[in-house]
């Protein structure tokens, strides 16, 4: 082997030169080095172009640097290496170079990677008021029973499935479940047409029956999907969005400023592919492939999960992208006018500001979810309608917990601080009252022990003795929450005191409260002020003026507010607010995205516009956070952003999911996903996957992607979806580099070394041997 | 002040004016037993007991290895200060409200040190910050949880939280941890029950006399119900040992102790206990602290092996090969009763693969030197065996290092090719930069000693600056409005400040305090560079890397120093430094005769005249391991890539764990290439080989901790 290819006596074309040099092929392998490892180390260089692991090693540039060096691996092999047995193993190395180069190539060009949800057939156990959201799940399979025990709901509660019926692909369409609630018992035959049927009064049974998946979302690709909720059998639509960001926050200048968790304003990144720079704009389209606004192409719809219809509806509306947010953790409210509002329903914008920052607020008095922050220390929003009621809102509290106490018949009234444990006799009425204890965060409880409600403040326990009966009424500070008795077997009463005659209010600030009291028209009664109320129960009160900025000295700190707006009649629109990047977990793409979509009228409807935020749904067909939007024809639709679907072809549906856990139970070390597999026109086959095992259906390799990890309810299993072309040419051209670099490593020295002993042997002989015949001759 | 809400500082501070003035807050004190515990400790005998079963994060394990792991979480040791394991386990399960407002909870982080102290008065502040102990009440605080979640979403301080973490559950639930009552009914994987969850068991009578209603016992155990299966005479048993512990009785103690370690086993159901054969071995591999002391004698074998190269003489030859094997041995020790006790070949994680790589790497380097009978192998294998072994000492954390489960994926035949082929072949990559470090520092001795010893003197002096500077840059960093986390989110203020770093460590060398300012401004680049990586990564590693230069600096200019006076006193390198043999009876097989790498062969570089035989020999054995490197290392990422093909449906997915195994290959096949085009080749070789290390190094440890992909639990 000779270096550089460099051949005497002839004169070689610079680029032949070029591509045998072993020099240049080096430099590419540091290249391809370079970038391979800045691309992957480097997480924010890829996020700045929008670009997964797998998108930035298809990138043109790779591809080219790969390309250079596959050209000069070759030229090099022919032009530099002799083809003899020798170099058998160097040859054989860069041969099967170039055909692993060649199958990953193959593999990695159309590509395709995702995954599919298998929902398998369960019996749900439902709050009548909330059937959207199971407080259990038990597998729909003959034998399966769960049991509880809870006065609240009537004593002993069983259900056991006794019978399942269904078709060959779909196995449960009916399950029929022996209930026992108490002492009775009754057979009850659940089907997916028919509502949850009720037990007990409080909860009811339903059945999620078998489903069959016949598609699977992309891992990366964004679509938007719609369907029209005016046609009850309407499909869903869908337009790709390839140009979308998927990291970081784009959007164009919206209405309201976009905050993230901590209450700073969020800046857009770049919304345009260029790189600005010394006062230049540097286009980088060429390097990276995503845009902002997006236009939605709805005028040309795919329809992945069903053929083309001729009848199917038209989207009324042209929908544009002009925003990305990759992580929003909600959304907030936000006060503006309302003029068509008939109702009071008054807002306020306001904003704290110190020496170090601001901070913006935006509360409802009428809502009490939207009238108080949610915090130890909250800042709330009261609306008077009288002296009487600003009085009663702007005064100090007798204490640190301050309770007052009305009983109708006879009517008395009093207030007075209280402190754990205390017990007050309410003078001239049969009452008893015990202060059990105060908590700074409590959620109103529901009937069958969960939650009611997800407002969360503080609240006095206290126990009512009234001479008959006996039980603990919760009072919530909070204005607009109402108490909640529990029974002396501790079960809570959703909705009615069980002594009405008895009302109690509960004030308490435990960390420090602030308030705005404002009222309706103008003049002293109406002019808004800030109170702070200290722990202590001692109310400071602030003077504000709308429009304006107030100073306010609180414990000897300066604080500017301004109220932006204040509004009588309000309406709330909804901001969405992004988690700050400092609390970020990395991973989930998509996972918490929302985009924002503008959409504009058509035609005679040219004039309607609207701008509204679609968070992100996992699975467009079961899509958790649909937007549902009221087009300009009156007709309603469903827009999903989700991810893009593709066929597989057939059909899958779960049978069940198996885990096997470890000792403890609080992990699991092996999943297993059965389920039947029917190919189009084929039967089904039963067919499975489980952990480090995969299983190709239709030319997709299916494999155990997800599943629940710490509860044996087998709700779902997620598969993984993929192909793999190229495999083979991969195979033979890893085969062929080991066999080779064997060889140059371990055999051609062995040959070597037997070439050198042969021509010292031959050397030897030469020397001892006697002269030829011929010089003897001559001699 | 950026980091709390507005508003909830300015109602603190109506909170702060509310509240009562009082008496200036004193310091709390660190944790002590008192004599009357020491005594009830040394009084009691463990053996039994300490050999009970415990279920623990999805295995068995004995009481005595649960407790020096809890205690290990808690207080950075294995047990309390003053008392044994056992004895601090059930004083911390029956006691641990008593120490509350102690100082007990360790912090090894000086980031999390200095995040949860935050909100402490000053002198507290200062006294946490520097011995890194806490109050369980302290870190119960609604700032330090707050501040904990925000920490765990980052992705390098991920490690460090989470040991904080373990620290808060063993300070507040240990109690519910230590579930030593086995279930009696129901699968062998169902839960078993901590002695709190027994009260439930004791006879009502009992019940009543302690005064504890249902809520309460409710709320005390967070169950509803009684053990099933657990006698109330075994309840008893725990009731009475809690008791006796608290009068710190000594015989009722001991008597309880030995009751309950008799029934539990006869508790539990048919063989879901645990053999004693496995519990007694995990014993034995705690306290023969995992067997990672062996490092001392691996330095020692390095030591001897040196002295054997340079000297040739015979003894230091044999001594080295004894301790080798003696330290091969009691390696071998360690990664047989951990194979033995999990039931599982031990490379699922760090510990575990850089302890079995580096064995079967000086195993490895052992069979070469005795083929090849040359001594640079024992060298470099002794150096390999010493730095697994003391990173697997003193630099990884405890917790990472203890006995546990591994990942549901792994279970597979796999790991014990692919995961062993890929960690072997990782040693055998350190093992070659040690060889090329080795072939480095012989060749500027020789070439140019001065530039060498100025090399290893701007190292030093670039540690130097770096462990002094750090703290500063350190308190800057934390008392700057920009918090670490978000350096970390915006790391364009990270790399410009390691820019300036960098730029400050350049400056070291224009003071030209040198000969050869152009070597040590390579240094002062290469350290740049060094700190602009480091920049974004935890301070701990700022230090540690500080550390290694001074040291590695001072190492490498005093062996300079010591090689140059030999020579000049010798005045005969070659006759001094001539090939060294390691062992009596001359070569089996000639080091020439041995196969070779592709490329050109050693000896024909520019210059080879000048340079010795010896250093020729080097290089011989340096691509004798590269050899083996570029196979191994190709053949088991492909296995990675056939395990990946079968589960996770696809063989490559461009995760960065794969596209640093490629890189990796990548430099090795650039060796190969590089020896064809470049003059001084055994040099371009074991610089390359360094880079490789490196790259291997990144490959290992900074891809698995700090980048997120689908093999951060390697």
């Amino acid at each position: 082997m000779s270096s550089d290819g460099r051949s005497a006596g002839t004169r070689v074309n610079p680029l032949i030169r070029l591509f045998s040099s072993i020099t240049f092929g080096v430099i590419l392998l540091g290249l391809i080095f370079a970038y391979s490892s800045v691309v992957s180390a480097v997480a924010p260089l890829r996020y700045a172009i929008e670009m997964t692991e797998m998108h930035v090693f298809q990138h043109w540039i790779f591809a080219l640097l790969v390309a250079l060096f596959c050209t000069t691996l070759s030229v090099a092999t022919l032009r530099c290496i002799r083809w003899n047995v020798t170099n058998l193993g160097v040859l054989t190395v860069h041969s099967g170079l170039l055909i692993l180069i060649g199958g990953s190539t193959a593999y990695f060009w159309g590509k395709i990677e995702g995954d599919v949800l298998l929902l398998a057939p369960s019996l749900q156990l439902v709050r009548v008021d909330d059937p959207h959201n199971p407080l259990l799940e038990l597998h729909a399979e003959v034998g399966q029973s769960w049991q509880t025990s809870s006065p609240a709901i009537g004593g002993t509660l069983r259900f056991e499935v006794i019978a399942t019926s269904g078709e060959p692909l779909r196995k449960v369409r009916a399950a029929t479940v022996r209930i026992r609630l108490g002492e009775q018992e009754r057979d009850v035959t659940l089907t997916a047409a028919q509502p949850a049927t009720p037990i007990g009064g409080i909860l009811a049974l339903q059945l999620r029956p078998s489903e069959a998946a016949s598609h699977f979302v992309d891992r990366d690709a964004a679509a938007l999907y719609w369907r029209t909720l005016d046609e009850p059998d309407s499909r869903l639509r869908s337009a790709q969005l390839p140009q979308l960001p998927m990291y970081l926050e784009r959007f164009l200048p919206g209405k309201h400023p976009i905050r993230d968790t901590i209450g700073r304003e969020v800046a857009s990144h770049r919304t345009e592919p260029a790189v600005p720079l010394l006062g230049f704009s540097i286009p980088t389209g060429m390097l990276e492939t995503w845009r902002m606004p997006v236009e939605v192409a709805t005028g040309s719809p795919e329809w992945p999960f069903d053929r083309p219809d001729a009848g199917a509806p038209e989207l009324p509306f042209d929908v544009t992208i002009t925003g990305y947010l990759p992580v929003v953790r909600g959304f907030a409210p936000r006060a503006s006018a309302n003029p068509s509002a008939q109702e009071p329903f008054p807002g306020v914008n306001i904003r704290f500001a110190t020496e170090t920052g601001h901070r913006d607020f935006s509360l409802f008095a009428a809502d009490p979810a939207l009238s108080v922050t949610e915090s130890d220390s909250p800042l709330e929003f009261v609306w008077v309608r009288n002296e009487a009621e600003r009085e009663a809102a702007v005064r100090s509290r007798a204490g640190p917990h301050e309770l007052t106490v009305r009983v109708a018949n006879p009517p008395v009234e009093q207030t007075l601080a209280v402190v754990e444990g205390q017990t007050v006799q309410v003078e001239g009425t049969p009452y008893e009252l015990t202060i059990r204890g105060f908590e700074p965060r409590w959620l109103p409880m529901g009937a069958a022990g969960g939650a009611a409600g997800s407002t969360t403040g503080p609240a006095a326990f206290v126990q009512i003795n009234s001479g008959i009966r006996r039980f603990t009424r919760a009072v919530p500070a909070r204005p607009g929450v109402p108490a909640q008795d529990s029974d002396d077997r501790g079960a809570w009463q959703p909705q009615g005191m069980i002594d009405a005659n008895i009302t109690l209010e509960y004030r308490s600030s435990p960390a420090g409260l602030l308030r705005i009291v404002a009222g309706p028209g103008e003049g002293a009664a109406a002019a808004p002020e800030l109170v702070a109320f200290m722990p202590s129960g001692r109310a400071q009160r602030n003077p504000l003026t709308v429009g304006g900025t107030s100073a306010v000295l609180l414990a000897g700190e300066r604080l500017d507010v301004t109220i932006e707006g204040l509004f009588e009649r309000a309406m709330v629109e909804r901001v969405p607010v992004v988690e700050a990047p400092e609390r970020r977990r990395v991973g989930g793409e998509r996972a918490l995205s929302a985009v924002r979509l503008e959409l504009a009228g058509r035609g005679e409807h040219s004039q309607w516009r609207r701008t509204q935020w679609c968070m992100f749904s996992d699975y467009p067909q079961d899509a958790v956070r649909p937007l549902r939007v009221d087009g300009p024809d009156g007709r309603s639709w469903v827009v999903v952003y989700s991810r893009r679907a593709h066929p597989l072809g057939g059909a899958l549906s779960l049978d069940k999911l198996s885990v096997r856990f470890r000792p403890g139970r609080t992990s699991v070390d092996w999943w297993r996903s059965d389920y039947l597999a029917q190919t189009e026109g084929g039967d089904p086959v039963a067919a499975h996957v489980h952990t480090n095992q995969t299983h190709v259906f239709n030319g997709w390799t299916l494999f155990q992607a997800s599943a629940p990890g710490n509860e044996p309810h087998f709700r779902f299993t997620v598969l993984g979806v993929g192909n793999r072309r190229g495999i083979w040419p991969m195979t033979v051209g890893c085969v062929l580099i080991t066999l080779g670099s064997l060889y140059a490593f371990y055999v051609k020295p062995l040959l070597l070394r037997r070439r050198r002993d042969l021509a010292l042997a031959e050397a030897q002989r030469s020397i001892e041997a006697p002269p030829p015949r011929a010089l003897q001759e001559v001699r | 002040m950026t980091r709390m809400p507005m508003l909830t500082v300015l109602l603190v501070a109506l909170a702060v004016v509310a509240a009562p003035r009082g008496a200036a807050q004193s310091l709390p004190p660190a944790f002590q037993a008192d004599d009357a515990l020491i005594a009830l400790d040394g009084a009691i005998d463990w053996t039994a007991f300490g050999l009970m079963a415990v279920q623990d994060q999805g295995r068995y394990k004995s009481l005595e290895s649960f407790a020096r792991e809890t205690m290990g979480m808690l207080t950075g040791r294995a047990a309390l200060p003053g008392l044994s394991p056992c004895g601090s386990a059930l004083e911390w399960a029956f006691n641990s409200a008593a120490y509350e407002q102690q100082r007990v909870v360790y912090l090894k982080d000086a980031v999390m040190r200095r995040e949860f102290a935050i909100d402490l008065p000053k002198e507290r502040r200062a006294q946490a910050e520097r011995d890194g102990l806490f109050t369980p009440a302290e870190l119960r605080s609604a700032t330090v949880q707050n501040r904990i979640g925000e920490l765990r979403a980052i992705t390098r301080m991920a490690s460090a939280v989470s040991r904080v973490l373990d620290a808060v559950q063993v300070a507040h639930f240990y109690p519910f941890m230590l579930q030593a009552i086995p279930a009696a009914e129901g699968a062998a994987e169902d839960a078993w029950h901590s002695p709190r969850a027994a009260l439930w068991n004791l006879p009502p009578e009992t019940v009543a006399e302690l005064g504890v209603d249902r809520a309460a016992l409710e709320r005390l155990t967070r169950r509803n119900g009684p053990i099933p299966g657990l006698s109330s005479e075994d309840a008893l048993a725990w009731a009475r040992l809690a008791a006796a512990w608290n009068a710190r009785d000594a015989a009722a103690v001991n008597a309880q102790l030995s009751v309950i370690a008799q029934r539990m086993p006869e508790i539990a159901g048919a063989g879901h206990y645990p053999p004693a054969a496995q519990l007694g071995a995990e014993r034995v591999y705690y306290r023969m602290n995992k067997f990672a002391s062996g490092w001392i004698v691996y330095l020692l074998a390095a030591i001897v092996g040196a002295v054997a190269m340079v000297t040739r003489w015979k003894s230091p030859a044999v001594v080295s090969v004894l301790l080798l094997l003696v330290a091969l041995a009691w390696h071998a020790t360690g990664i047989g009763l951990r194979w033995y006790i999990l039931g599982r070949i031990p490379v699922a994680n760090m510990f575990e693969a850089t302890f079995a790589a580096a064995w079967m790497c000086v195993l490895g380097a052992l069979l070469l030197a005795w083929v090849y009978r040359h001594a640079a192998m024992l060298v470099a294998a002794a150096v390999t065996g010493f730095f697994a072994l003391i990173l697997a000492d003193f630099v990884m954390p405890a917790s990472s290092t203890n006995l546990g489960t591994m990942m549901a994926i792994l279970d597979d035949v796999m790991l014990r090719i692919h995961t062993t082929l890929i960690v072997l072949s990782y040693a055998m990559v350190f093992l070659a930069a040690v060889l090329g470090a080795m072939y480095l520092f012989g060749f500027y001795l020789l070439r140019a000693p001065a530039a060498s010893v100025e090399a290893g003197v701007t190292i030093g002096v670039c540690g130097a600056v770096m462990w002094f500077v750090a703290p500063a840059v350190f308190t800057l960093a934390a008392s700057s409005p920009v918090t670490a986390a978000e350096m970390q989110k915006f790391p364009g203020v990270a790399y410009a400040a390691a820019a300036l770093a960098a730029l400050l460590f350049s400056a070291i060398p224009s003071l030209r305090l040198f000969r050869a300012p152009r070597i040590a401004c390579t240094f002062a680049v290469v350290f740049g560079a060094g700190s602009l990586t480091l920049a974004v990564l935890p301070y701990g590693y700022f230090v540690g890397w500080a550390k290694t230069a001074i040291y590695g600096g001072a190492a490498w200019t005093v062996a300079t120093l010591i090689g140059a006076a030999l020579l000049s006193i010798l005045a005969a390198r070659t006759a001094v430094l001539a090939p060294a043999s390691g062992g009596s009876g001359g070569a089996r097989v000639s080091l020439y005769d041995r196969p070779i790498m592709a490329g050109a062969l050693p000896g024909d570089e520019h210059g080879a005249a000048r340079l010795p035989r010896w250093l020729h020999e080097l290089d011989w054995c340096h691509l004798i391991v590269l050899n083996i490197i570029f196979v191994a290392l190709f053949v088991g990422t492909i296995l990675g890539a056939i395990w990946a093909d079968y589960s996770w449906g696809r063989p490559w997915g461009w995760d960065p764990k794969e596209v640093f195994a490629m890189n990796t290959w990548i430099v090795y096949a650039a060796i190969i290439h590089v020896r064809f085009v470049v003059r001084d080749r055994g040099l371009w070789t074991a610089w390359l080989s360094l880079v490789g290390c490196a790259v291997m190094a990144f490959n290992w440890y900074v891809v698995n901790t700090h980048i997120v992909g689908l093999h951060s639990y390697a």
